[in-house]
């Protein structure tokens, strides 16, 4: 382990180098397997495309448009030929380039992730590290009773309970139709965050609206997601404020505060650290539900209700983009481990 | 020195002053804790014999409905309350917790043991195959949960097999990571370190030692991913692949409540929403129960 | 955004409603019942539309937007119902893109005199020539056999006689002739001329660019479209009849409970696919009204003919005495809907509702089944498309009748490609099956349905004197007494053959607040919202 500054700064740019090369093997190995998948799904996309009324022929024609005469290899062949150009192929579902689609919905995909997990954290943690510190109490049955409850609640059931208080009776939040008000124009793009757009534009009404629109969504998730990072923190504190370390701390005459915040919370976050990277992922990617009650154009929704009408294309590209952002976000959850524990050696 | 701490420890320790005297304290907490886990083994044990005694203990059929009482309120014959089929949702509660145990059950015991093991090894040997290990578990983890299992489910039919597989997989890396982050920090630890200075067999080591040491988390994972495989299922009945109809799970029976949740009629989802809030306390006590004996 | 309602947003703002009501949303429904007083229809529809190519017909959504930007020649005249609601005329028809028709005696010669002010949206003329390049390109790009099901095989047919005026000769005096070349949704409007200026090597018909841009000759044309979230239409400026709307706001709500509630408190318009269970209770919702019609769209128990004991007259008797006819339509239709006792849907002309003498009576299924040998325990794995109600429901229904007399079904939900494909390849032993036509006509469903090589003909059914019926009936023209007679005798065959179980005929429910004015429900149930205004 070097010592000088310098030398550290460069080790980790060479683990994240080391990291960031391995991606692209990750990449390939699940463009395969994904493409391979849906392949093997029965189903007939140019009959989708057709409706009832479709006649031989048509199929036939359509068959030939869509590529879909050609052998699996070749298929494949193509399609990662594609994607080194950057070519994600095309959704017969939008008729876009997938790639579009993605860029046009990861925005507001992260936007509700992000602030999902914000809230989530900022729910989690505090409840978790209170329950751990106050051990047999009535603060110690809630936060387990939080636990348990967020654990357990679907999604989407949380979600349309919700709008029907909020929207449908007391009519105290916005109609669940989207990420703004229909008479509300989008503020220009810039970021594609509807809400960053709106700050850097000065448009106040469109930050306004967006806000009020995930406010909702937010919450369902964050409730959810807030109840795990709360156990995990709780059970991890319980944990570390049990060691040895923390006793002899306590004998010292260090005061119990400084104990629980100082150094049992950095050691404790570990796990929690780890639970919020695997998280990050799901929030962006797989919150298909809370965006169909929400009426909100994710990534998630894109990528199932083009798998259920069998238009592929845009499934490949989205295990792509989200393994992309996962192991992104894993990348950084690494790296803190190694700030939060510098025993821990990298690698 | 040892004895004595490991004993009290724990009980002993304030975290913050409460100014009671800590005998009352240490005793209360003994009683709790208990408590605590009595009633999750309590729970557990519950859902398990109503699963087992289910056509004894429920009051009418659970697939064949009363058409003209559909959408019923929970009255004193019906005391949840009848779907939209007719049906009495009591009794499709008792035979749902039949389906959501094995789901929850087999779902997370395959991935764990699959999952601890992959976990501890990468951890423990670390270098290249740890990398290697890991990327693969980082595909397999980073591939949306809902879009694997859709995929999966659509591929190979929609049976409670392929529901449970499809979980499974999902979950595996979860554990593995896991593992493997608390063997990174375990091994560096003094009894670790002592252990290889004085020769111990690896895999005894890995097993006897850091293994039980890395189970706190795990078992909060676990008893988490009970959950999440139940509602899973559900999430997956909303959009219409999961378990197929009219078998009484209690994830189905949820997304389909959930339309009528806008029409007042709350007892179709909330009923079986509460039973799978039930259980999945009770895992989550037992958990935490047996979680806290782990503990050193 | 137009200037007023700019205006008027601030005004309502340095009136000092407080930041928090913008935020809680209360602002903003206060915008909107402004926004209704001006003309602006907002509607829920449940996804987005895939393409603006007019050959491709996947689902009602996609035939709304194609009324709204596409025109066809001529178009369904209306009449009242006893409840002030409006339906479709069968025996008129309203004039559109066109002023004036001839069918000739033998109906196998079509006419039109167009307005020789017709436009399309960028102020190209739609004249003769222009109609029949639109069918032409229709017709080359082989996206549309449905023209040559009407009759119009090739380009080849259609003669422009003069500058206003154009000629169809059919191949054979099919009898929706008129209504399936000039009036159906498949004969819309495009300009070939624009499309063809895009066409390349690989794309020889111009439809990639077609998929998301063309030139409107409906109505209304595209302002903004903001894929997956909504788009928005605005009149076309050369339509030849004004539109009453301002502007239409297609907002896209995946969620039927969310459509529901959001329909209630009035910040949609009109909304599309709402769950039948919530029909009821819509109507008596205070601010909604809830439009019912009686439909053709079927709904039946298919089994195949390729196996046994599925193609034996015992077994499917016994299905037939099996079904629970009147749970079915209490429990999945909620009553909305009608009995449906033939093998061509309720409301078309032709329909016989007397040669049907099967009812619930699972005594003689038993008798029937006794017959069929069938063996113990027998069980038939069913296909149900996902997130369809009706299918779901009926198919569980219908498995609890089976159970009782021993017969095991498995339901397997899966999406709906998947589904119809197994259909197209004919491997589906038993399902539930729901069809409607556009033209309300036994003898279009039968050309759909019934004959050897109907597409639609899952299910193998083969009777050769039933075939010469329907392939004559095709050709007559509706209503006549001997086309009536073969369209009777067909129903009495393929009746008695048991080719498909009628179950019901649901009705078409439409949603909408109270001040939506102009509803005219069409046969194929495509709402037509070009016709409606606000007030």
């Amino acid at each position: 382990m070097p010592d000088s500054p310098q030398g550290e700064v460069m080790e980790i740019i060479s683990y994240v180098a080391r990291r960031l090369a391995t991606i692209i093997p990750t990449l390939l190995g699940a463009s395969m397997v994904i493409f391979v998948l849906t392949m093997l799904i029965p189903g007939d996309p140019a009959l989708m495309r057709l409706g009832n009324f479709a006649t031989a022929e048509q199929l036939q024609s359509l068959h030939e448009e869509m590529g879909l005469t050609k052998p699996l290899y070749e298929r494949y062949m193509l399609y990662l030929g594609g994607l080194l150009r950057g070519d994600m192929g095309r959704s017969w579902r939008t008729g876009n380039l997938v790639l579009d689609d993605l860029r046009a919905r990861l925005p507001m995909s992260i936007e509700l992730g992000v602030c999902s997990m914000l809230l989530a954290i900022a729910i989690g943690i505090p409840v978790g590290v209170w329950s751990a510190a106050s051990k047999d109490s009535v603060i110690d049955y809630s936060g387990k009773a939080y636990g348990i409850l967020g654990v357990a609640m679907p999604l989407f059931w949380g979600g349309l309970v919700l709008v029907y208080v909020f929207y449908f009776k007391l009519g105290i939040a916005p109609a669940p139709t989207g990420r703004i008000d229909m008479l509300v124009s989008p503020p220009t793009h810039i970021t594609g965050s509807y809400l960053l757009d709106g700050l850097l534009t000065g448009d106040l009404e469109v930050v306004m609206s967006s806000a009020a629109h995930l406010v909702l969504p937010v919450i369902t998730l964050a409730f959810v997601t807030g109840a795990s990072i709360a156990r995990m923190t709780y059970t991890s504190m319980r944990k570390v404020l049990a060691s040895q370390f923390i006793l002899v701390s306590h004998a010292y005459g260090v005061s119990p505060r400084a104990i629980v915040y100082k150094f049992a919370l950095k050691n404790a976050l570990m796990p929690v650290v780890t639970l919020i990277g695997l998280q990050v992922g799901f929030l962006i990617g797989g919150v298909v539900l809370v965006e169909v009650v929400f009426s909100l154009p994710g990534i998630g929704r894109y990528a199932v209700e083009s798998l259920l009408v069998n238009d592929f294309a845009p499934v490949q590209g989205f295990v792509l983009l989200v393994l992309v952002v996962y192991l992104l976000v894993n990348l950084l959850v690494d790296l803190l481990y190694g700030v939060l524990n510098p025993q821990v050696h990298n690698g | 020195m040892a004895t004595a701490q490991s004993s009290t420890q724990v009980l002993r320790f304030p975290a913050l002053p409460t100014g009671r005297s800590e005998k009352r304290v240490t005793v209360k907490r003994a009683l709790a804790r208990h408590t605590l886990y009595r009633l999750g083994v309590l729970m557990t044990l519950f859902w398990v014999a109503v699963a087992l005694l289910a056509p004894w203990v429920a009051p009418y059929s659970p697939t064949q409905g009363d058409a003209a009482l559909a959408q019923g309120s929970p009255s004193l014959s019906h005391l949840f309350g009848l779907d939209k089929y007719g049906r009495d949702i009591l009794t499709r509660v008792v035979y749902g917790s039949r389906y959501d145990l094995c789901i929850a059950v087999t779902v997370v015991g395959c991935s764990l043991v699959v999952g601890t093991l992959i976990g501890s090894m990468s951890g423990f040997l670390g270098g290249k195959v740890d990398t290697l290990i890991m990327r693969v578990m980082d595909m397999l983890l980073a591939f949306p949960s809902f879009v694997l299992a859709l995929v999966f489910v659509a591929v190979f039919s929609p049976t409670l097999m392929t529901l449970v597989i499809a979980l499974s997989i999902r979950f595996i890396p979860m554990y593995a990571r896991l593992v493997r982050g608390e063997m990174f920090v375990e091994r560096v630890k003094e009894y670790a370190v002592a252990a290889r200075a004085i020769g111990s067999a690896q895999t005894r080591l890995v097993f006897r030692h850091l293994l039980p040491n890395s189970l706190s988390p795990l078992i909060t994972q676990s008893t988490t991913n009970i959950s999440w495989a139940v509602l899973n299922a559900a999430g997956l009945s909303f959009l219409g692949v999961g378990m197929q109809p009219p078998t009484p799970e209690w994830g189905v029976m949820i997304s389909e409540g959930s339309p009528f949740i806008v029409s007042g009629q709350w007892w179709m989802s909330f009923f079986p929403g509460a039973a799978l809030i039930l259980m999945t306390a009770g895992f989550i006590l037992l958990g935490d129960g047996l979680s806290a004996r782990t503990e050193r | 955004m137009p200037q007023e309602v700019t205006r008027r947003r601030f005004m309502f703002q340095t009136l000092g409603v407080l930041g928090g009501a913008t935020v809680s949303g209360n602002l903003l429904p206060l915008l909107a019942e402004a926004a209704k007083r001006k003309q602006v229809l907002r509607v829920a529809i449940e996804r987005d539309f895939e393409t603006l190519r007019p050959e491709l017909s996947a689902g009602d959504t996609a035939n709304l937007l194609r009324r709204l930007i596409y025109t066809t020649p001529i178009l369904w005249g209306t009449q009242q119902r006893p409840d002030g609601s409006l339906i479709y005329d069968m025996d008129r028809i309203e004039m559109g893109l066109a002023t004036a028709y001839k069918v000739s005696e033998d109906r196998q010669l079509i006419e039109f005199t167009l307005d020789s002010n017709a436009k399309f949206a960028n102020g190209d003329p739609i004249n003769a020539q222009a109609l029949k390049e639109s069918y032409a390109w229709f017709l080359n790009a082989k996206g549309s056999g449905q023209l040559r099901v009407n009759g119009l095989p090739s380009a080849d047919r259609i003669e422009v006689v003069d500058e206003v005026t154009v000629r169809l000769r059919l191949d054979r005096p099919v009898a929706w002739g008129l209504i399936g070349n000039a009036l159906l949704s498949s004969s819309s409007i495009v300009h070939a001329q624009e499309i063809m200026k895009h066409a390349t090597a690989d794309d020889p018909y111009g439809t990639k660019w077609l998929e998301t841009k063309t030139i409107e000759s409906g109505p209304f044309v595209i302002e903004t479209w903001q894929k997956g979230a909504m788009m928005s239409l605005v009149p076309n400026p050369h339509a030849f009849q004004p539109a009453k709307l301002e502007r239409i706001i297609l907002q896209i709500i995946p969620d039927a409970s969310t459509r529901r509630i959001v329909l209630e408190r009035g910040d949609i318009d009109f909304a599309v696919q709402i769950a039948t269970k919530d029909i009821p209770d819509l109507r008596k919702a205070s601010g909604v009204k809830v439009l019912s019609y009686p439909s053709a769209r079927g709904w039946w128990l298919g089994m195949t003919w390729n196996k046994a004991p599925f193609n034996n007259i015992h077994f499917r008797r016994a299905m037939a005495w099996a079904m629970p006819y009147e749970t079915l339509m209490q429990v999945v239709t909620h009553g909305l809907a009608e009995r449906s006792r033939s093998c061509v849907p309720n409301n078309v002309s032709g329909y016989v509702g007397d040669l049907w003498p099967y009812e619930t009576n699972l005594e003689k299924a038993r008798e029937e089944l006794a017959q069929a040998q069938v063996p113990e325990g027998f069980t038939v794995t069913i296909p149900v498309y996902a997130g369809d109600l009706f299918d779901e429901e009926a198919t569980v229904l219908i498995k609890e009748s089976l159970a009782k007399l021993g017969i095991t079904l498995t339901l397997q939900k899966m999406p709906i490609g998947q589904k119809r494909t197994l259909l197209t390849k004919k491997q589906v032993d038993m399902a539930v099956y729901d069809w409607r036509p556009w033209v309300p006509d036994a003898g279009y469903f039968i050309y759909w349905n019934w004959l050897p090589d109907s597409f639609t003909n899952y299910w193998n059914y083969l009777n050769p004197e039933a075939q010469v019926l329907g392939n004559e009936a095709i050709t007559m023209a509706i209503g006549s007494p001997e086309r009536q007679a073969k369209l009777r005798r067909f129903q009495e065959i393929v009746n008695g053959d048991i080719g498909l179980v009628p179950l019901f005929t649901q009705f078409d429910n439409l949603v909408m607040r109270e001040h939506v004015q102009g509803y005219v429900y069409y046969p194929d149930a495509i709402p037509v919202l070009a016709k409606l205004s606000i007030g």
